[in-house]
Parts: structure tokens; C-alpha cells; sequence
């Protein structure tokens, strides 16, 4: 690993003449600013502080001079200047001044992810496409998110695949060399094929301690067949079990139970949860009767060791945290639902009819490691010659060769096979085998930093452009996050696919193929920010029917949301209103749109009475926009300016007071009406009139989402205050509620289309976009719209465009 | 229905006309019969009377919503004094038995219920005797009933006569006297007990509202779910006087909005653990004197939590918003926390509680099912056997059988052990041999190819059962002239929450007789009758029951000196292994 710091440390320094701003901003509107309030106390006579502004100019490649910029914008948007007694700006002024400044700074930041001075560029793979990588080249699932995984990626506006965010610690170096043989070890085993065993527990070891002593009795009365583990509503769960997996490897898990659903309820939900390695095995809604139970089966990958499983039933319900979910210190297992014992929960009513959902389970097998051969299909692959190869330094160079250069993304050169066929030979002198030492070989491979990162550009031939080689993994790690497939490496080495017929075959190749889903799910949940759905958990008092299926169908409306767009080829317009959504039985109830049954995210059409329609009126962006209690307007507001029309307000002042509780004598008011005082103050006012319409349009809908006509007010007297969805926009234009604000978003529609390419094209390649990208990305939106926009039309136009080919 | 009970079923008590029952929640026939009550359960609610010149013996058990009246006052079980006479009122069992009490009640409470009393005309203390007039209390004053002419009452040295809280002689009753009087037979004019005046009468009365009183806030109004519906409950609460009572429901507690607590409780209306288990509830209705509530009171709750135990049908107890629910005494409490040696005749019995978990008839229940059939090479499971209690008569030590009479039917049964099989005798593992013939015992018998139970899986006799439960009988008085003892079942002691030994209250109380062929023990030597005191310890075997013979003990060992001899771990006699199935191979 040291090679890669070495090379990280030798990096060449950016030697470009450092970036002025590109408008006229600074002469127009700010030096007048600064003129009549500042100079003053700041300028070439008095320059208080030892700070002056009338000589501050505009430099993205100084930090220091762009620290400044940021501190006058702190100043003056806060109102600590002027001070007290000086004249103060006209709040609109105010407003210009911080929105240019952070317009700026803005693109300074982008300037520093660009890789338009480094003759090679290097972009760490996110935890993602790691995975992903290794899945491609070896076959093998890596569970990245694990605790045994990688570490979590920061994020840069939501973005988490931004190459000068995403840095390398010594963290991440113990972590890749773990999960580099972790992933050898499983993908190139040598011995016999392990033996395939089926672990079952019954109903008996599922609750353990307690009934397990009464098998041998049950046997005696011949019921002990019919023994069944009850699973309680909220979140109740079985006691934890210990699965030792042997061998790491993919495992099928059989679940026979019974889901029973209260009428007007929802279903019974089986959550199989690994506490060992934190991750949520699979869950899934539950309902077949308890005289005709179902058997699941899912397929999961499992690290060797113990593993504590946790069996529950993830569906709101009744408090299972005390007696009634326990069960009895008497010879009374389960066996049927006049069975159960007097004081514990109550299933169904006198007639036998479920009153709380539960399940009833009657197995769990855990069936593996399932191998598709033996030996596994990425040995026979790595070692290509098979048993008669000659198991020598010529093979095991060829075995290399073959595996860095899909690995690297690119043709190896011979000293860099030399290093590694030596790491062979060594290994070998030390005593290992042939397939051991060439491991370790492979071992250095997935260590490297050509594996690692994505290497653009080269020290020795610096170019504008990408190599055919670095077009291909820019691709697929664009639609794919992942390594390219054989096809583009063919493409690549015949140096065919910077050919726009062959490229643009290879989009929609490309868009066609399962693995572009890692497209329509990652894209939209950084362009929105989806990470952030759930992240100041609903108050549960407040929002008692909020839980983890309802967050993760929201994501998954509007994931969905994304991915039906694309696959229909449909216009970005059906982002910003639709008669059509994504829903599943569980988001659909949340919306009281009745008619949806089942799991499986649908589309849905919309009519005017469900308040519905494009991303705006998702449940999950408008809950990301929530703190857990309430609604929040402003948050609201400002993710539209950063996620829709991608012009991101300054950064709040600090010390901002928090809205004030209304005495409980006073008449309940709304938060819009307390936002209004807030906005009283002139220092707050400027900035307030932008972001406020945006999000108070929203107001009809909660924190969790749902219409509502009336707010739900605790403080004060009265009756629950009505909703004022109406607003006007800086511009003038008015509108009664968040539907008008669609249509003016609508008409606005180049707007967002051309904040949709930055967005996009952010994703793709990895960094922002500066002023330098704008002329590339009006273009492609100049392009796109005589065809109304098309989703796949419009990344095969950004994929074709000089801006995602160049450097 | 047995042929003693037959016999009597016409016989007209001494209170209500014949079919006066209480308004109850089924009509069934119903038998009511006066008979001496002579063993009771609290734990179980059972019981046994006699009945009849040949003084046959009648089990009987208690409903969870019988009416137990006493001094004319609601009361339980253990309040009810051995050796009076009561009048029973029996509904059918599954097996059309008449076994299940729906009303208990002494003379006192029928007379006073009636507004009778007696006034002493003429007092002979030395025959021990008093005439007396029925009179009939209305409103213009107490009236001699018409045509009833006078009664004898005869006393005896075991006839207690109150007067205030005081037990006075024969000598004190005067002439004009009102006096109430409860009778030691259901023909036989001889007095348990004599209260002399209204005033005793009204005392003792109060008194024993009070005390049941205090017994039903300790553990909880009793009250039959008779509806759910959601959340809501609907509750016929018939805890006797104290479900309607000013002091049960002070103020405005029994307004719609006041909480309640309600718990769950089986048919014996014990509960498992009140101050874990017990959910609380808003009443939404309450209702006095509801006509088909056996004692008034309909109450309608919403509960937080459903349980399984609120189900139509089933039995809850109530504790209004001032009562502190509390577990039940140890013993009589269904859930223990892991108690110690928990008596197994105390605990929580799956076959009764839970018949669903039995494929088949068991001694509690699923009286539709057959019963478990044995499976050569496996051993029964726990409470597949049928009990059944008999008077060894003949023992066959070579082939590990026998004979004997069976109490419940009078008939003889040959049996024989199973394979396996196990025999206890003075609490050791033993042979048949050497239980002694004439001895009472218990057998779990399971039936032959024929459905017949003679085949036994276990055989033991009655001190090696209480020494199993801990229990032991603790004189309380004596009557050795008689043959009689009354002795009170004492569970094993415990250790409370804070680790201090205490003695659990009694679990029951019966009649020991015994004569001049009972052995009687103080450590290893044998003693005379005379040597047994009030508040000995004993362990007992018995004779089996005949009519005209009621069961007698034959050996009684006093003092926990000479239980030694039982509860010090012994070696245990080598089980015979179970035979393989057939076609196992060796």
C-alpha cells in the first residue's frame, strides 16, 4: 500500500494561472456595494481589522482570497455589518451581494474537484462500486456495508462519488486488504468443495430455553409437529440464534411460517435481521393463513463465522416489550390460536378473526454455501489452463496479466507484470503453493491504485481527452457503477468506442442491461439527497405509524419513480408533475390511495383529489425536509433551490433565533404564520422571500408526508389552524397552492433541465461543474429539448457530448 | 350421577323450595342436595360432602361463579366450618354428573335469606335439648309461621352456642330466645353451632361480610367476560356484596372515564401475577343490580391491551381504582418465579389450562376425544394418565399386578404395571409388594385393548403424595371419642421476597377419622391415640372409602422428627427398562 501513497504523494502539482471570476458581478453589482457601506471603516483609509475590501478580487485557486469572500458574506447576510449606527443596505441589496458570493465560492469548490491541471486523475471508488467491481470480476458478493466492509462515503451535495471528497485513510487500507482476501479467498478456494448442509430450527430451538425442554413431552403427545413460534407485532422477535457458517458463500434461507392480518390492517412483517455484521438480511410482508402456511426462500451471502440471527415482526402493533410477549413457565408451546396462554397479547377475537398482525413460524433453514460449480466459475476463469496448465512462472505470468488488466481497467505494461510475477516466485520460495502464490499476486492487484481508483490521464502523454480504455470505465462506472463489461474492453482495445455510432450503441446497450439498475437507484438518491429520508427519525408519539418499510418505500417511490421515467424513455418534465406515481400497499395506504395490494413498487395513476404528482409531492423528499416533528418550510425551500433549480441559497447567518412557542393562552398558529414574524427581521427578510414560497407550498403536507388541510398544532387554543399553501415567487408570479408552484415550475422547465445536466453530469464525472462546463451543458440541454427532453435521450447526449469525453 | 346422589336427589334441604337456583349464566337441571361437608380445596374449589344414612361421599366443584354463602354472607370455601351441614346446589358435569356447585349454603343463610328465626318455647340442659317455634319476620313484627309447630334441636359436647362473640352453655339459652342454628346432618336435628339473639345474628353476619370482604379485595372482584367487542369489555362482576358495595366503588369510581385494572384468572379464579399482568381499563358503563347478574353488577371497560384471557366466557378479576392488585397467596397464585420446589399439586396444570394442547381425553378435559393410547417402548406423556383412587386388595409381587376397589365406581379393578411402571410407597420407589393391602392409593391407569383402565404406569400411596408436595395435615381439633380429627393442609414453607422463611397460609382442610386399628408413630416407636394433640404435624395412609365405611386412617406419623424417615433421600429401586418396540431389532 505504500506504493499508493507514494503515488498519490507524487501527484503533479496543478500549474494552471489562477481562475478569475468569469462575470461581471464584481464591478456591477458588489464594488458599489462595498462603496457605500463599507469602505469606510475597510478601505485604503481606515481599514479596521486590517482587513480592506476594495482590494479583494476574485481568485478560485486561493483559498485565502476566497476565505475572505466567505467571511464578508458571513457578515454582511448576518447583519454584523455595517455595525450599529451605520446606514443599513436595502435588504434586497443584501441579498444579491450573498447569493453572487456564494455563486463564487461555489465554483471555486467545483474548480478544486476538476482535474483540468493534473496530468493524471484519480477518483477513488465508492463502497458501492467496489462491490460492484468485485462482483463483476470475480463473482463474488462482498458485503460492503457490513461492519467487516468499508467505511461509509461522504457525500458533497449529496454526491457520493466526488473524487477529491472521497480520500483514502489508513482506514480504508486495512479495510481494502481485508476485503481483498476475504474476496480471493472465497472466489479461488482450493481443497474439496465444501459439503452443503441444510441447518434447520424448528419451532422448538426458535424459542430456545423455554420450550426446548418440552420437546421430548410434545413428542410423547404426538403434537410436537405441530409446535409453531409466535412472533408479537412492533418490532417483537424471537430470541436471537446463532448461525455458524463455516465457509463464507451465498446461503438459501427457508422461512415456513404463516402471516395473519387483521382485517382493514396491515400484513405481518418478517424481518430476518444478522446482528453480528448489522445487516438486514431480507424482510418481507407476510399472509397466508395459519391452517396453510407458505415457505420463503431468499438467497444471501454470509461471511464465515457465528452470526447472531434476529427473527421479528416488523409491522406497528401492539407494545410487545413486557409480559404479554412472553411465553410461559408451563409445558404450553405453541400449537394453535386456542392455545396461547391468558395473559399474553390476544391474536384474534372471539370469533378467531386476527386482531394484531402476527406470524407464526414454523422453520428457518439456512441451506449452503450454494456454489454454481466446483471449482468456482472465477477460479476456472483466473486460472484459465486448467488442471494440465504447467504450473510454472510463465502461467502464473499469464494468469496475472490476464487478471490486472481487468482489474486495472486498462493494458498492463511488463514491469508492472514483473513486480507482480515476482511477488509469485517468492511466495512460492516461502513455501506456498502454486495457486496460493499467485494469490498473493492477486492480492497486490485488488491493493493497487489502478484498482482502487480510476486513473485518468497520463504523466508520461498528457491529453485533453480520455483514452478509449478511460472511456470505458467512465461509462460503466457512469450506468453501471461498475467495471466495464467484455464488450467495452473489446471496444476499448480496438479503439472503436469513442466512435459516437459505436458509444451511443453502447449507452443504450448499456441502458438496456440489469446492471444500469445500479444507475436508476444511486443517481436519483444522491441527486436528492435521499440519504437524508429518515435521518431525524419521526417522533413516534407524534408520527406512531412511521416506520422503517414506510421510509424505505418512500425511497423506493421515488427510485422507482426515477427508473420508470428512464425505461419509458419519458421527459424530465415527469419530474415535476405527473398524473402517475410509484407505490407499493404500504405507501399507497399513506397516501389513502386505496387499490394497491402488495409489496412490489407499481406505477399508479394519480387523480387531482390525491394531491400527487411528480418528485415534489414524494413522501420521502417531503420528509428528508422534516426534523422528525414538524414540517420545515424553509428546508423545504431550500432543497428546491439546491435539488430542482440548483441555485443554493447562502448559508443561514449564525445565531439564528429558533421559531418561538406561542403562549398556551394565544391561539394556535401555524408555522407559516411564525415563519411571517421571523421574517420581520430585514436582515432575514431578503433571503426568506426566495426560499420561503418554495417551501410553503408544501405546507399541506406533513412531516411524514401525508395531505392535510388543517395543522397540528399542540400550543395554544383553539381548534387546529388552516393551511395558507399560497405564496408569490421572487419574480412576481403568484400562486394559491403546491400544485400552482408545479405549473410555474413547469413553465420555468429549461431551468430545471439545465440544473438536471449539472446534476447529472456531476454524477458522471465526478466532480462539479464549473463556469468553464456551461457552455458544454447548455448545449446538451439545447439539444434535448425539441425531443421534450428525454431521460435516455438525454444521458446518451451527455455521454456523446466533449464534456463527459474530456478530461 | 352416583347412585348416593340419585337416591337423594328429591331430598328437599332446609331453605329454598326445590329449584329455587340462583339466576345463573346457563339453566341447566340442577340437583340440590344438604349434605355434611367434610374435605375442601381453596386452591382447587373442590370439595367432598356426605350424604345420607350410609354417609356417602360427594365430590364436588365449586364454579367460578357459584354462590358460597355462610352467616348470610358471601364467603369462601375456607370459611366453611367440617361437620355442617350445607346445602348444595349441583349442575351436571361433562360426564352428566351432578358435581358442580352453583350454590353452597349453611341453614343460618337460608332461615335469615327467609326471614326466619327460632324462639327457644322450652330448654332441657340436661338431655341437652330445646324446643323452639319457627317465626317469620315481617313488617308489623316477627310472626309464628303457620302450621309449623315446633322443633327439637339437640345439642352435643361438639355444639358450640354463641351468644355476642362468645361460646356459651346449653344452660344460658332462655326461654323466648331468637335463635339461628346451622345442623351436623341434613335430617338429624343436631346443632353445629346456636346463635342466641338478633344481635348475634346480625354480628356474626357483619363480621363475615367483613372478612370475605377483605378476602375479595386481596385478590380481586371475580367477574365472567361475557362480551368483547374491539377493546371493550362487558364484565358480569359477581364477587357477592362486595362487587356493588359503597366501599368496593367509594365516590364517583364506578363513573364512566375511572380506571380499573383487570386481570386474568382461570376457573379456579386464580391469577397468574396482578401486579405484572394486569391491564388497565376506563369503565365505559357500569351497571348495579343487572337482573341477569348473579350479584348485580355489569361493567363495561376499555382496556389498553387485549389478552388472550378476555374472551367470552372466561374468568377475569377486577380491581377498582383503590385496590392495589396483588398476587395471590403462594400456592394459591398460578405464576411463580421460579419458586423453589414449587408443590406440582399447586401449579399451573397444562391438561386443564390449555386442552387444546392434548391429543387426547385427559382427567380435565376433551371429553370428545379418546383417550392417549400406550405405545409399546414409549413413556406416557404427563397427564395422559386417568386417576384413579382405590383401596388396595391384592397384590401379585411376580407379575407386578393386582387389585383393587376403585372409590368412585365401588367396583373391584385387576390391574397390572407396565413395563416401566413405577410404584412409591412411604415415598420411596418401591415394589407392590410392599404396599400394604387395605391401603388407599392413587393409580394412573391407561386403558388395555379392551378400553379398559387396568393397565397402571404409576401406583402410590397417600403419605408418599404429600411428601411429594410438601404438604402435611396439621391437627386443628380432635375429637378421638368420635374417631374424629379436622386438620388443615399445610403447604410446604417458603422463603418471601426478602429471603425469610414464612409458612404459606393452608391450601385445605379435612376430616381424619381414625380408631383403635390406627397405628399412630412418634419417631420409630408407636403410640397411643391419645398422644395426638391440637396443631401436630402429620403424615397419613388411609383405608380406601365404602359406603357405610368412610376412610380411616391406619397409620399417622406425628412430628417432622418422624417424617425423616420419608423426606431423607433414600436409594431408589432400579426401574425395569421399557420393552423395545416390536420389530426393533436387538
Amino acid at each position: 500500500m505504500n506504493r499508493i501513497f507514494l503515488l498519490a504523494a507524487l501527484l503533479p502539482a496543478v500549474a494552471a494561472a489562477p481562475a478569475r471570476a468569469a462575470d461581471d458581478g464584481l464591478d456591477r453589482l458588489v464594488r458599489p456595494f462595498f462603496a457605500d457601506h463599507c469602505v469606510s471603516c475597510h478601505g485604503p483609509k481606515t481599514a479596521k481589522g486590517d482587513f480592506r475590501v476594495d482590494t479583494l478580487t476574485v481568485d478560485y485557486d486561493s483559498p485565502k482570497m476566497m476565505a475572505h469572500w466567505e467571511e464578508v458574506m458571513g457578515r454582511v447576510n448576518s447583519g454584523d455589518m455595517p455595525p450599529k449606527g451605520k446606514p443599513r443596505p436595502k435588504p434586497a441589496d443584501v441579498a444579491r451581494v450573498a447569493e453572487w458570493i456564494t455563486g463564487q465560492l461555489g465554483e471555486a469548490e467545483a474548480r478544486g474537484q476538476a482535474a483540468g491541471g493534473e496530468r493524471v486523475a484519480f477518483r477513488r471508488l465508492s463502497r458501492e462500486e467496489y462491490a460492484n467491481t468485485v462482483r463483476d470480476l470475480l463473482g463474488v458478493t462482498f458485503d460492503a456495508t457490513d461492519p467487516t466492509g468499508l467505511p461509509d462515503d461522504p457525500d458533497w451535495h449529496g454526491f457520493q462519488r466526488i473524487g477529491s471528497v472521497l480520500t483514502l485513510s489508513p482506514a480504508h487500507v486495512e479495510k481494502y486488504l481485508a476485503a481483498a482476501e476475504a474476496v480471493l479467498n472465497e472466489a479461488l478456494p482450493t481443497g474439496p468443495r465444501p459439503a452443503r448442509e441444510v441447518v434447520r430450527w424448528g419451532a422448538f430451538d426458535l424459542r430456545g430455553g423455554s420450550w426446548k425442554k418440552y420437546e421430548k413431552e410434545y413428542q410423547a403427545r404426538g403434537i410436537a409437529d405441530k409446535v409453531r413460534a409466535d412472533v408479537v407485532p412492533n418490532n417483537g422477535a424471537l430470541d436471537d440464534h446463532t448461525l455458524h457458517v463455516e465457509k463464507a458463500g451465498d446461503y438459501l434461507v427457508r422461512v415456513k411460517l404463516s402471516g395473519l392480518r387483521p382485517e382493514g390492517g396491515r400484513a405481518p412483517r418478517l424481518r430476518l435481521y444478522d446482528a453480528t455484521i448489522g445487516r438486514l438480511l431480507f424482510e418481507r410482508d407476510v399472509e397466508a393463513p395459519e391452517a396453510a402456511p407458505v415457505t420463503i426462500e431468499v438467497r444471501v451471502h454470509l461471511p464465515a463465522g457465528d452470526h447472531n440471527v434476529r427473527i421479528m415482526n416488523a409491522v406497528p402493533g401492539p407494545n410487545p416489550e413486557d409480559r404479554r410477549s412472553r411465553s410461559s413457565e408451563v409445558p404450553n408451546a405453541f400449537t394453535g390460536l386456542r392455545t396461547r396462554v391468558p395473559w399474553q397479547m390476544k391474536f384474534t377475537d372471539d370469533d378467531g378473526k386476527p386482531i394484531v398482525p402476527f406470524l407464526l413460524v414454523d422453520f428457518i433453514e439456512w441451506d449452503g454455501p450454494v456454489l454454481a460449480s466446483w471449482p468456482t466459475p472465477a477460479y476456472k476463469q483466473v486460472f484459465f489452463g486448467g488442471e494440465s496448465a504447467a504450473k510454472d512462472l510463465t502461467y502464473a505470468r499469464q494468469v496475472v496479466t490476464r487478471f490486472a488488466e481487468r482489474a486495472w481497467r486498462r493494458p498492463v505494461r511488463p514491469a508492472e507484470v514483473d513486480r507482480l510475477v515476482a511477488l509469485v516466485e517468492k511466495a512460492q520460495k516461502l513455501g506456498d503453493s502454486f495457486e496460493a502464490a499467485v494469490k498473493t499476486a492477486l492480492l497486490a492487484v485488488l491493493n493497487s491504485k489502478s484498482f482502487l481508483y480510476l486513473e485518468e490521464g497520463s504523466a508520461a502523454a498528457p491529453a485533453p481527452g480520455l483514452t478509449d480504455w478511460e472511456l470505458a470505465s467512465r461509462l460503466s462506472y457512469f450506468l453501471w457503477s461498475s467495471m466495464p463489461d467484455r464488450r467495452l474492453f473489446d471496444l476499448a482495445r480496438e479503439d472503436k468506442l469513442h466512435q459516437p455510432d459505436v458509444l451511443r450503441a453502447e449507452v443504450r446497450r448499456m441502458l438496456t442491461d440489469p446492471k444500469a439498475a445500479a444507475f436508476g437507484e444511486s443517481f436519483p438518491r444522491q441527486w436528492l439527497q435521499l440519504r437524508k429520508v429518515g435521518m431525524f427519525a419521526p417522533d413516534r408519539t407524534l408520527y406512531p405509524e412511521y416506520d422503517e418499510y414506510l421510509e424505505k418505500s418512500m425511497i423506493a417511490e421515488t427510485t422507482s419513480y426515477f427508473r420508470e421515467v428512464l425505461a419509458r424513455n419519458a421527459g424530465l418534465r415527469e419530474f415535476l408533475d405527473s398524473d402517475w406515481t410509484m407505490l407499493n400497499e404500504r405507501l399507497a395506504a399513506h397516501y389513502a390511495i386505496p387499490g394497491v395490494a402488495g409489496e412490489e413498487m407499481r406505477r399508479v395513476p394519480l387523480a387531482p383529489e390525491h394531491h400527487r404528482g411528480g418528485l415534489l409531492t414524494h413522501a420521502s423528499v417531503l420528509s428528508l425536509t422534516s426534523d422528525g416533528t414538524r414540517h420545515r418550510p424553509v428546508h423545504r425551500g431550500v432543497w428546491v433551490l439546491e435539488s430542482i433549480i440548483n441555485r443554493p441559497p447562502p448559508p443561514p447567518p449564525a445565531n439564528v433565533p429558533a421559531l418561538g412557542t406561542p403562549s398556551a393562552k394565544a391561539r394556535k398558529t401555524t408555522v407559516r404564520e411564525k415563519l411571517e414574524l421571523h421574517r420581520a427581521d430585514a436582515n432575514c427578510a431578503a433571503c426568506h422571500q426566495r426560499i420561503d414560497p418554495l417551501g410553503l407550498a408544501f405546507d399541506n403536507y406533513d412531516a411524514i408526508g401525508r395531505w392535510r388541510a388543517v395543522e397540528t398544532v399542540r400550543d395554544g387554543t383553539g381548534g387546529g389552524p388552516p393551511i395558507d399553501p399560497s405564496g408569490e415567487l421572487i419574480d412576481g408570479r403568484k400562486f394559491a397552492d403546491a400544485a400552482g408552484l408545479k405549473r410555474l415550475l413547469f413553465e420555468d422547465t429549461d431551468k430545471f433541465v439545465t440544473a438536471f445536466a449539472e446534476k447529472l453530469a456531476t454524477y458522471a464525472l465526478r466532480r462539479g461543474m464549473t463556469f468553464g462546463d456551461r457552455a458544454g451543458l447548455k448545449r446538451l440541454v439545447e439539444q434535448s429539448k425539441p425531443g421534450g427532453y428525454k431521460l435516455a435521450s438525454f444521458i446518451e447526449s451527455l455521454v456523446l457530448s466533449d464534456l463527459f469525453r474530456k478530461r | 350421577m352416583t347412585p348416593a346422589v340419585s337416591a337423594l336427589a328429591a331430598l328437599v334441604g332446609f331453605g329454598a323450595a326445590l329449584g329455587a337456583t340462583p339466576s345463573g349464566p346457563t339453566l341447566e337441571p340442577t340437583r340440590q342436595v344438604t349434605g355434611v361437608l367434610e374435605e375442601v380445596d381453596f386452591i382447587h374449589q373442590t370439595g367432598r360432602f356426605r350424604i345420607g344414612p350410609a354417609d356417602d361421599r360427594v365430590e364436588f366443584t365449586l364454579r367460578p361463579d357459584a354462590a358460597v354463602e355462610y352467616l348470610n354472607a358471601g364467603a369462601d370455601l375456607r370459611d366453611l366450618p367440617l361437620g355442617t351441614a350445607f346445602e348444595f346446589t349441583l349442575h351436571r358435569d361433562p360426564d352428566g354428573r351432578f358435581t358442580r356447585a352453583v350454590r353452597i349454603r349453611d341453614r343460618f343463610t337460608a332461615d335469615a335469606r327467609a326471614g326466619t328465626t327460632y324462639r327457644v318455647d322450652e330448654v332441657n340442659p340436661a338431655a341437652g335439648t330445646f324446643r323452639a317455634t319457627p317465626l317469620v319476620r315481617g313488617g308489623s313484627g316477627p310472626k309464628e309461621r303457620p302450621a309449623a309447630g315446633t322443633t327439637e334441636f339437640r345439642t352435643t359436647a361438639r355444639t358450640r352456642i354463641w351468644q355476642g362473640d362468645k361460646t356459651v352453655s346449653l344452660a344460658t339459652v332462655a326461654v323466648g330466645d331468637e335463635i339461628l342454628a346451622d345442623m351436623t346432618g341434613a335430617t338429624a336435628a343436631v346443632c353445629a353451632d346456636v346463635w342466641i339473639g338478633r344481635a348475634t345474628h346480625a354480628a356474626v353476619t357483619a363480621r363475615q361480610r367483613q372478612r370475605y370482604a377483605a378476602f375479595v379485595k386481596a385478590r380481586g372482584l371475580p367477574a365472567r367476560v361475557e362480551r368483547t367487542d374491539g377493546r371493550t369489555l362487558t364484565l358480569a362482576v359477581f364477587g357477592g356484596e362486595p362487587a356493588s358495595s359503597e366501599q368496593t366503588w367509594p365516590g364517583d369510581s364506578s363513573r364512566p372515564g375511572r380506571s380499573v385494572r383487570v386481570c386474568v384468572a382461570n376457573e379456579e379464579l386464580r391469577t397468574w401475577n396482578p401486579p405484572v399482568d394486569h391491564e388497565w381499563g376506563k369503565i365505559v358503563e357500569f351497571h348495579k343490580a343487572a337482573p341477569d347478574c348473579r350479584d348485580g353488577v355489569r361493567l363495561v371497560v376499555t382496556v389498553n391491551h387485549m389478552l388472550e384471557g378476555f374472551r367470552r366466557g372466561r374468568y377475569v378479576r377486577v380491581f377498582p381504582d383503590a385496590w392495589r392488585p396483588q398476587d395471590q397467596p403462594f400456592g394459591e397464585q398460578l405464576f411463580h418465579y421460579g419458586a423453589r420446589a414449587f408443590p406440582p399439586e399447586l401449579a399451573e396444570c397444562p391438561a386443564k389450562e390449555y386442552p387444546g394442547q392434548y391429543p387426547f381425553r385427559t382427567d380435565y378435559g376433551n371429553t370428545h376425544l379418546p383417550w392417549y393410547q400406550l405405545t409399546p417402548g414409549a413413556a406416557p406423556p404427563p397427564d395422559s394418565e386417568h386417576r384413579v383412587f382405590g383401596e388396595l386388595l391384592a397384590v401379585d409381587a411376580d407379575r407386578r399386578s393386582g387389585r383393587f376397589r376403585s372409590e368412585e365406581t365401588q367396583t373391584e379393578v385387576e390391574f397390572a404395571l407396565i413395563p416401566g411402571g413405577t410404584v412409591r410407597s412411604r415415598n420411596a420407589d418401591t415394589d407392590l409388594a410392599d404396599i400394604p393391602v387395605g391401603t388407599r392409593c392413587r393409580f394412573h391407569l391407561y386403558q388395555d385393548e379392551a378400553g379398559t383402565f387396568r393397565r397402571a404406569n404409576f401406583v402410590t400411596d397417600e403419605v408418599s403424595d404429600l411428601v411429594k408436595n410438601g404438604a402435611l395435615w396439621r391437627v386443628e381439633s380432635l375429637d378421638l371419642a368420635a374417631g374424629m380429627l379436622t386438620a388443615a393442609r399445610q403447604p410446604p414453607g417458603v422463603r418471601n421476597d426478602q429471603g425469610d422463611p414464612e409458612q404459606p397460609p393452608d391450601i385445605g382442610r379435612t376430616t381424619l377419622r381414625v380408631g383403635a386399628d390406627t397405628r399412630v408413630w412418634k419417631g420409630d416407636k408407636q403410640v397411643a391415640l391419645s398422644a395426638l394433640a391440637v396443631g401436630d404435624l402429620l403424615l397419613v395412609n388411609r383405608t380406601g372409602d365404602r359406603p357405610g365405611r368412610p376412610s380411616r386412617c391406619t397409620d399417622v406419623w406425628v412430628g417432622t422428627e418422624t417424617h425423616k424417615q420419608f423426606t431423607t433421600p433414600r436409594p431408589r429401586k432400579p426401574t425395569p427398562p421399557l420393552p423395545a418396540p416390536k420389530g426393533t431389532p436387538r
